[in-house]
């Protein structure tokens, strides 16, 4: 094979390599790694160290709270070909979705149009491209040595705002993507280390607020360059032939230790689950007429773990992408994975993308998971993307419960968020999304309850944010802040307890604001719990307008300070409102002014375990903590006042299962007729028929589980509209699984 | 618990039974995982049922693949006995499915229930001998009934574990 000298060749040879040997760049001896171990270990430990040190100094050189209180960026570093090396702490989505980037620009051919020159800078925040959605916006530098491309630099800041079309940073309502921002596709924008006017131009004409996005732009510059001038040092030390070999061989050891620590601690098999998000459209006062209608995105979920300790998740089944903000492309996906491993298999010093390759994932093409429509919006692709992979944290649970590992067991948290827009305290124009359900409650353990108030699964570093920072980003004061009594998963071990806000607005004349949460919205479920727990019951908001707030305070009443305090204070007449909405659907509300309140809750992740078999110490914890009330200690735990009290009641409790329940056969033989009719519902029917409309392995499930030869779901609901994936360059494609149905 | 003071298997008996404190249990995710556990955990395991089969694998908590007459099936801790190792053991479970909002507040608190029926089942799965949940199920009304995990058991014993698979497959 000749050497390789532009950057296509070496990715082309770099592949080629992997799938002709099955190591990284056909690595079957780690050389420089053999000859001297702890030499190794200190050029990995100085490379690592570097990019975690830059990334703090990082935060005090960005603007938005985004990254200075809650920590919503990342920065690595890449090979050539654009394969992590080594990742700092932060969001590690962007392990993978820099990676793509990077491949992006070089298959498209930007070596020789518009050239990649040392002093460049590249950003993207474009999913055809690698990205996620609109507000991560990626920052990337190569680095050059002696004139040759040597590594990448790039960094990912998750913007407040990007110019949507409601106003926060992520829209829920936009039908396409011509309605969710600013959209960087893989762009020069910059040049001699320092950025383009004519870009900066750009962000303070197209965004409510460019301060943010253009000083937090200049922070992952000065992290790249940080990181540049340690590299050059660090290649000084090690020498450039041992930087290149040594880079080579981490991301080849990260491959064999992935799976060793999956056949250390997993089971070969097949996993199943799936996720079901609720979308509705048809109560809002103003949407797009393509984007008004009601359904669920069904996604299930298959894992095979390989005898060769190889991970694989098909979403055979999966319904299509549609008129909103929702939809996954492969790098949101592959992103999303990403998370999953790093943060429960990948967690060591070595995260980089040796783990990617022992991992596939098959993403039906024009599926919720994998669109290929080339106007799609994937702004909130973390509402799909969030239920799908902590269900995919739930499987990975069943499998280290099989092989003993149960102190690994973790299950996942939903996402709630609050978006605010119109004009801020300052009497400027303004747009953020209210980040500190980074904090939000996680799904239960199986040695431990699910963390209250914790950290995010996209970023393990993110916390709440503290409540005055959120004030002084909006035009928001916080009426409330606190845990909600009897709102968690249950099980032996609980999801966290739900949380939530209550703003009232505050030195403004103009607020609107949008209200949605991840899987749990609209009615629906984030996802099933483990072995016998629950989910949580439910998620809901509120938004008040024209209130008699001020006349309350004025005479010095009770002023609520919780989502269902004020529903009941509305229902009794002691708060009045002009108009108010307070429930599970997602919600854009009407002009709020100064006095107006909106609240969210923040809903926990799922249980683990029989309710019944939860410790009487943990339920009286609860009980003094006052997260629980004693009746429905009562009712959903089997609560009485001793342990042996407690006991007598729960063996009532089973018995009384038993009688109320049906043998599964029974239950069969009844509901087959309703199976056979397909009488459940528009909604729920024109899921399973968008799920055929695509595939066959849902609807052969179906056939085969209830003894049918007619599947009776036919109506999709889909609006007529056809189009083409989009042409003319290349973007990240997914392998496709034969099940998928003929055309 | 002091943990030098206790063998590894004393130590997963006591993480079976959730017995440690935070700080063993902390240590014990932190350190290398030990080739042993399975073996240690299926022995505990052994200790814990009121029945004699040797357990293959457990399914999930009171779930177990055990071997009998030289064939593996899925038992219950109370000690019914579902089905094949491989085949559906939810379809011999007793059943309650939840459909209405009054059959949802059986189970969630009145007040922030918004789980909307008409879209979400509730299927509440125990075992048939103690009336133990052994799973719930949250899905769209006639979706198919799906066990979560079907093990490899030859490759997992075979190839992993180098070791003969007591069972006939």
């Amino acid at each position: 094979m000749n050497k390789p000298t532009t950057l296509l060749e070496r990715l082309d040879r770099s592949e080629a390599l992997f799938r002709r040997t099955g190591h990284y760049q056909g690595l079957k001896k780690l050389r420089v790694h053999d000859a001297d171990p702890l030499r190794f270990e200190a050029f990995h430990s100085r490379i690592l160290s570097t990019i975690i040190a830059v990334r703090e100094t990082m935060k005090y050189i960005a603007s938005s709270p985004a990254i200075r209180d809650f920590e919503e960026f990342v920065i690595g570093l890449y090979t050539p070909e654009g394969d992590a090396i080594a990742l700092s702490t932060g969001i590690m989505v962007h392990v993978h979705t820099l990676s793509e980037f990077i491949k992006f620009m070089i298959r498209n051919g930007y070596e020789n149009d518009p050239k990649i020159r040392p002093g460049d800078i590249f950003e993207n925040n474009e999913s055809w491209a690698g990205g996620v959605h609109t507000p991560d916006v990626m920052t990337c530098i190569p680095v050059f040595h002696d004139g040759e491309l040597i590594a990448w630099i790039g960094s990912v800041s998750h913007e407040l705002e990007s110019g949507t079309y409601e106003g926060p940073g992520m829209t829920v309502f936009s039908p396409d993507r011509f309605g969710e921002g600013l959209h960087i596709s893989a762009e020069k924008v910059g040049e001699d280390d320092h950025f383009r006017a004519d870009y900066l131009l750009r962000l303070k004409m197209n965004l409510r607020n460019s301060n943010w996005w253009r000083l937090d732009d200049k922070a992952k510059l000065s992290g790249c360059l940080m990181i540049r001038e340690a590299l050059y040092k660090i290649i000084g030390q090690f020498g450039l032939d041992y930087y290149r070999q040594g880079t080579r061989e981490l991301i080849e050891e990260g491959r064999r230790n992935f799976i060793k620590r999956v056949k250390t601690t997993m089971v070969p098999g097949t996993y199943r689950g799936m996720t079901m998000p609720v979308h509705r459209r048809s109560h809002l006062e103003f949407t797009h007429p393509l984007a008004k209608s009601d359904f669920i995105d069904l996604v299930p979920n298959e894992m095979t773990i390989t005898a060769e300790g190889h991970i694989e998740l098909d979403f055979e089944g999966a319904t299509s992408w549609s008129f909103h903000p929702f939809n996954c492309a492969v790098g949101p996906m592959n992103g999303g994975f990403w998370i999953t491993l790093t943060q429960l298999l990948n967690y060591d010093g070595r995260v980089n993308d040796g783990a990617y390759l022992a991992v596939k994932q098959y993403l039906p093409e024009g599926s919720i998971v994998n669109t290929n429509y080339a106007g799609a919006a994937t702004s909130l692709a973390w509402w799909t993307l969030i239920p799908i992979f902590a269900q995919v944290w739930r499987m990975f649970g069943i499998s280290w419960y099989a092989r003993g590992f149960i102190e690994e067991i973790i299950m996942s948290t939903p996402t709630c968020i609050a978006g605010v827009s119109g004009f801020d305290q300052y009497g400027e124009q303004h747009g953020f999304q209210n980040f500190e359900m980074a904090a939000e409650s996680c799904g239960a353990r199986a040695v431990a309850d699910g963390l209250d108030c914790g950290s995010a699964i996209w970023n393990s570093e993110g916390i709440q944010g503290d409540a005055e920072v959120w004030e002084m980003t909006g035009p928001n004061v916080y009426l409330g802040r606190s845990f909600v009594r009897d709102h968690h998963a249950v099980g032996r071990y609980r999801g966290g307890v739900a949380w939530e806000s209550l703003w009232v607005v505050r030195g403004s004349r103009l607020v609107n604001v949008t209200l949605s949460a991840s899987g749990a919205h609209n009615g629906g479920v984030f996802h099933k719990g483990l072995f016998g727990g629950y989910p949580a019951p439910g998620w809901k908001c509120i938004w008040v307008r024209g209130s008699n707030l001020a006349a309350i305070i004025a005479s010095d009443g009770k002023v609520p300070s919780s989502i269902n305090e004020t529903e009941r204070m509305l229902r009794d007449g002691t708060l009045t409102a002009q108009e108010w909405y307070c429930g599970p659907l997602n919600t854009w509300s009407p002009s709020l002014a100064d006095g107006d309140l909106f609240g969210v809750n923040y809903n926990g992740g799922c249980g683990y375990g029989d309710p019944l078999e939860r410790a009487h110490a943990a339920i009286e914890r609860d009980l003094a903590n006052g997260l629980i009330t004693e009746t429905h200690a009562r009712k959903v735990y089997g609560y009485a006042k001793t342990p042996a009290a407690t006991e007598a009641k729960r063996a009532r409790m089973r018995k009384r299962r038993l009688a109320e329940s049906v043998p599964a056969s029974q239950w069969w033989n009844e509901e087959r007729k309703r199976a056979a009719a397909g009488d459940i519902g528009r909604i729920a029917a024109q899921t399973f028929a968008r799920s055929a409309e695509l595939s066959d392995k849902l609807r052969d499930r179906y056939l085969e589980f209830w003894k049918l030869k007619e599947f009776p779901y036919t109506e999709t609901g889909n609006v007529d509209f056809h189009t083409k994936a989009p042409t003319g360059f290349y973007y990240p494609k997914s392998p496709q699984k034969q099940h998928k149905k003929s055309a | 618990m002091k943990e030098q003071a206790k063998s590894t298997r004393d130590l997963t008996r006591a993480l079976l039974r959730r017995e440690l404190a935070w700080p063993d249990l902390f240590r014990l995710m932190r350190d290398p995982k030990s080739d042993n556990r399975f073996d240690e955990m299926l022995a505990v395991l052994q200790e814990q049922v009121p029945w004699k089969e040797t357990i293959l694998m457990p399914l999930g908590e009171n779930l177990f693949i055990v071997a009998k007459g030289g064939r593996a099936i899925v038992k219950t801790m109370a000690g019914a006995e579902l089905c094949a190792w491989n085949e559906n053991w939810k379809m011999k479970c007793r059943v309650i499915v939840r459909r209405t909002v009054a059959d949802l507040k059986k189970v969630f608190a009145a007040e922030h229930l918004t789980i909307d029926p008409a879209l979400v089942e509730i299927r509440e799965w125990m075992c048939p001998a103690s009336g133990m949940l052994l799973d719930v199920d949250c899905v769209p009304p006639t979706y198919p009934v799906e066990v979560d995990f079907t093990p490899d058991l030859k490759a997992f014993y075979e190839t992993w574990l180098g070791r003969e698979l007591p069972v006939q497959l």
